[in-house]
């Protein structure tokens, strides 16, 4: 291929990194901001969408890769719509007498949760001293020794009259420690045996007789005392509630005024008077018992009328919006806390916890995905929530009944929360794909674009953003040099010279970096080398494998070669991601080809070290050569292709290009020229597709060229879809403006081919054949080479079968 | 020959039905105009002995239940908790003032040791003034020793059912 028909290939250097120019007037020092929102706009109609949909299920997954601005996007969002929706009403736990395993949930309008927590704490304290005044005055005192007089009169007189009886018979009755005992007296003295036989037997049987008849009506009276106790008791108790009830009913009497509107609350303060005046004795015992667990203390016994505020909303300005960033089972549904009593573990009402779904009821609580995926429980809880729109505290091991002790269960509060989830794209997707219940629950999804299209406009968008962030972060002023410079590399990180990324905390660390290395050399404010030099030196940090690969080529450790031909051999060129930084470099790939049966060999997929999409671009390649070359005769084909020195995973087809380039300088036997590296993806048409990462690749078999000396020859081959994303680094720009580097983009195999090779692919002819001394020539009186020899051995493996 | 000088000694009487805080105070405003011993003599009731005598005596148990046999033993050990009640009355009492009397128990068929015990001119016997009709202490008259009568309550049993 002639030269100059090189040239039409080339890249042109300005075509290499899309300068940024801001118009004229822009001015760096105008207070007009960008917020970090501009080119979300989708995302944030779908936000506001889902907020604004008061139907359930509408809670909203916001997708987007960590460092996109997510959360301040969304705090933003929902903060605003907040202040426009009602503060939500307060809760709180208060103790059910009924049953005190299951605490019941009182709803107040904002801010009267705590005051009705006040109004029971004033109430607890008035009762502590108007009941057992109660108890203390004379009123008291005199009705319940009348009632005490009244009982011992009773049973005075039942033993009176047993014992007149018992004179009138001339029997005693006398009192043991346990009981009494009848016996017979005689002249006021009681008889002995002997006494008692020297009386006539008439006598004696008579005594008998009157002893039997009174012991039983003895008993008869004793089994009456414990009547007459009861009796006694509920008097007593009849007396005490009597007393209490006027004490409590006192002071109830305007808390249940205040409440009236709140049939719930006023209902509970019915069980509070009807439960105070039940237990009314507890109330006359106002001193701690010696040992804890011999009764309940004046403390305890008033604790059951506290309130567990356990969301309050009085200070609220807006409905809540609450990001929990660990959202553990506890902090999202709350929890039931414990203390230790005399070893053993208690609690009660005032011990539930509210979590964040609470705190967030009736305003948005905004969580991290893959956190919530990741603490035990909570995803299946949150969902059980928004399903059944209340919320139960328990814990997980009640939740899935592996406890049978006995516990709080208290009762389930409504929800009305609107869900935030922020998390990952793939995340998202597999939540759709493996929970059935995902799509139910989360119908909007917010996916926040990665990057925004470099129009004039939004460059000048843009450049207010950077001005905007730089000022917020209180850093050095950035002249026009600087934000030019930083919306360059923005379009770099883009990986595209037609967008600007949208990455924003990579944004932040650019320029707070060069806000860094302005100060560094003493600048009072930003410009473009200080960009530069934080790109530079970011670069250099993180570059020590990237320099460990060209000291290796450089060292032939790794066969790279820069200079010369050869044939089956060409520089790929590939790229490994770091994370946060990516690197290109080149590597040889060889191939052989021989006669066959049509197959193309992959050594990285036989042994394992191809990924899938790698293995289907081999395949396209043996039907690329199936479709071009010789199409009437069977492909006749052994070809073996393999990346040299590669001993980790090889990913992707943007190295088919280079693969097929070998394959046909193999079957060719054209030798391929090593001062130029491909990449590029090709399909079975041999039209050359674009690929990823086209900067990084260009840049890293500039860097092993540059280590050996630039000579004008060397330059890569890349897609011609791809020259639109081309933002090089400013030094292989100026290589190539002096002509010491080349860049050529291609649209078809046969372009790269012939640049490799400097000989033209050959178009066919109207004869269907290639031109004379064409690549595609060749390749193709080879392929039939190897179709003729495979048909006469497969003749002669017939014929000597007969034999 | 000189004489022996005797150490003057405070008896107080009791039985086990005598309401003693009247005999105490009386025996303490005697300790206060001469230093004497203290000694309180319990005069057990035989009556516990006699009724457990006949053959027919049965207890009914204030809990209720089926009555029991009232055995010799039964009437002892009441006897003796009933004597266990006086003195811890009295050493409450004797905790109070500080001091620390004797208790001597005596059975009320033992009148010849009672008249030992209490018959020398150095003693002086405080008891309730009911005491006379009890008995064994018919012999106090005859006895040459002090006798202080206290204006006690009537004996009383304790309270034949008590409500809890």
């Amino acid at each position: 291929m002639a030269a100059d028909a090189i040239q039409e290939f080339r890249v042109q250097p300005d075509a290499l990194r899309k300068l940024c120019s801001l118009p004229a007037d822009f001015r760096c020092d105008a207070d007009e901001h960008t917020d970090a929102c501009i080119g979300q706009q989708r995302a944030i109609d779908a936000i506001r969408f889902g907020i604004a949909m008061r139907k359930d299920g509408y809670n909203i997954y916001v997708l987007g890769p960590i460092g996109s601005n997510r959360h301040e996007l969304v705090a933003s969002l929902v903060a605003e719509a907040a202040k426009d929706r009602d503060i939500p009403p307060d809760w709180c736990y208060v103790n059910n007498f009924a049953n005190p395993e299951r605490p019941k949930s009182l709803r107040f309008p904002a801010g009267q949760g705590c005051e009705f927590r006040e109004d029971m704490r004033h109430l607890i304290e008035e009762l502590q001293l108007a009941i057992p005044a109660a108890f203390e005055g004379d009123d008291y005192r005199n009705q319940l020794r009348a009632i005490e007089e009244d009982t011992k009169n009773k049973v005075e007189e039942q033993w009176k009259t047993l014992n007149e009886r018992a004179a009138e018979e001339g029997i005693g009755v006398l009192q043991t420690p346990t009981g009494y005992v009848l016996a017979p007296v005689v002249d006021g003295k009681v008889i002995g045996d002997k006494e008692f036989n020297k009386l006539p037997k008439e006598k004696r049987e008579q005594i008998e007789a009157a002893i039997e008849r009174l012991s039983e009506e003895l008993q008869a009276r004793i089994e009456m005392m414990p009547k007459l106790r009861t009796a006694h008791r509920e008097r007593v108790k009849a007396l005490n509630q009597e007393v209490t009830a006027h004490a409590v009913s006192m002071q109830l009497a305007d808390l249940k005024e205040k409440y009236r509107s709140l049939p719930r609350v006023a209902a509970y303060l019915d069980d509070v008077q009807e439960n105070i005046i039940q237990n009314a004795h507890d109330f006359q015992q106002s001193e701690t018992p010696s040992l804890p667990f011999l009764g309940r203390d004046s403390e305890q016994l008033y604790s059951q009328y506290e309130v567990n505020l356990l969301v309050d909303n009085a200070d609220a300005d807006a409905a809540p919006v609450i990001y929990e960033s660990n959202p553990s089972y506890p902090n999202i549904i709350g929890r039931v806390e414990h203390r230790a009593e005399m070893g053993a573990l208690v609690t009660d009402f005032r011990m539930v916890r509210s979590g964040a779904l609470l705190q967030a009821n009736g305003g948005y609580l905004i969580l991290d995905t893959r956190r919530v995926l990741s603490r035990p429980f909570v995803w299946e809880a949150l969902k059980q929530g928004l399903f059944a729109k209340q919320v139960q505290i328990e814990t997980p091991a009640e939740s899935y009944g592996w406890v049978s002790t006995t516990t709080l269960k208290p009762e389930p509060i409504p929800l009305d929360t609107r869900i935030i989830l922020i998390g990952e794209r793939w995340l998202y997707y597999l939540l759709c794909h493996y929970d059935i219940e995902f799509s139910s629950l989360f119908k909007v999804a917010a996916d926040l674009d990665d990057d925004m299209v470099r129009s004039d406009d939004n460059v000048e968008l843009y450049a207010r953003l950077v001005l905007g962030q730089a000022k917020a972060r209180e850093l050095l002023p950035f002249n026009v040099s600087a934000v030019q410079r930083v919306i360059e590399e923005r379009a770099r990180h883009a990986d595209d010279s037609e967008r600007l990324s949208m990455h924003m905390s990579s944004l932040e660390d650019l320029i707070e970096q060069s806000d860094h290395w302005a100060r560094v050399r003493g600048g009072e404010e930003v410009d473009a080398g200080d960009v530069a030099k934080a790109v530079s030196e970011r670069r250099r940090r993180l570059g020590r494998l990237q320099s460990r690969i060209i000291d290796a080529i450089k060292r032939n450790t790794l066969l790279i070669d820069t200079s010369g031909e050869c044939v089956g051999q060409v520089n790929g060129l590939s790229i490994t991601d770091l994370g946060g930084f990516r690197y290109g470099q080149p590597v040889r790939i060889t191939a052989t080809t021989r006669i066959g049966t049509g197959d193309v060999v992959d050594i990285e997929r036989e042994v394992e070290l191809g990924g899938a999409i790698h293995s289907k671009g081999m395949m396209i390649l043996s039907a690329a050569l199936s479709a071009r070359y010789a199409p009437d005769l069977p492909l006749s084909l052994h070809g073996s292709v393999v990346f040299e020195q590669s001993y980790g995973g090889v990913e992707g087809d943007s190295a088919s290009v280079a693969e097929l380039s070998a394959l046909l300088s193999s079957l060719s036997g054209l030798p391929i020229r090593q001062n130029i590296a491909v990449t590029g993806s090709v399909n079975q048409l041999g039209r050359v597709q674009a690929v990823g990462g086209v900067n990084e690749k260009i840049e890293g078999f500039f860097d092993v060229c540059s280590e050996r000396g630039l000579d004008g020859s060397q330059g890569v081959i890349i897609p011609r879809d791809n020259v639109k994303h081309l933002m090089l680094r400013e030094d292989v720009v100026d290589a190539v403006k002096r002509d010491e580097f080349r860049v050529f983009a291609v649209r078809h195999v046969d372009e790269a081919i012939a640049i490799l090779t400097g000989v033209d692919a050959g178009e066919r002819g109207e004869d269907g054949s290639f031109p004379e001394g064409s690549v595609n020539l060749l390749v193709e009186n080879q392929l039939i080479a190897y179709a003729t020899a495979r048909k006469s051995f497969a003749k002669e493996a017939a014929t000597s079968g007969e034999d | 020959m000189a004489k022996t000088e005797m150490k003057l000694r405070v008896v107080i009487a009791v039985t086990e039905t005598t309401p003693v805080t009247r005999l105490w105070k009386a025996a303490l405003q005697l300790l206060r105009e001469s230093p004497a011993d203290l000694v309180t003599l319990y005069v057990e009731d035989d009556r516990w002995h006699r009724v457990a005598s006949l053959p027919f005596t049965r207890e009914i148990l204030r809990s209720g239940g089926v009555p029991v046999e009232f055995t010799r033993q039964r009437a002892e050990q009441v006897s003796k908790e009933r004597a266990a009640r006086v003195q811890e009355v009295i050493s409450e009492l004797a905790a109070e003032a500080n001091l620390q009397p004797a208790f001597e128990v005596l059975s009320e068929s033992d009148a010849e040791r009672l008249r030992e015990f209490i018959g020398s001119h150095e003693n002086i016997l405080v008891a309730p003034s009911f005491i006379s009709t009890r008995p064994i202490f018919a012999m106090l008259a005859e006895l040459n020793c002090r006798i202080e009568l206290v204006e006690a309550d009537e004996e009383e049993e304790p309270p034949a059912y008590t409500l809890p």
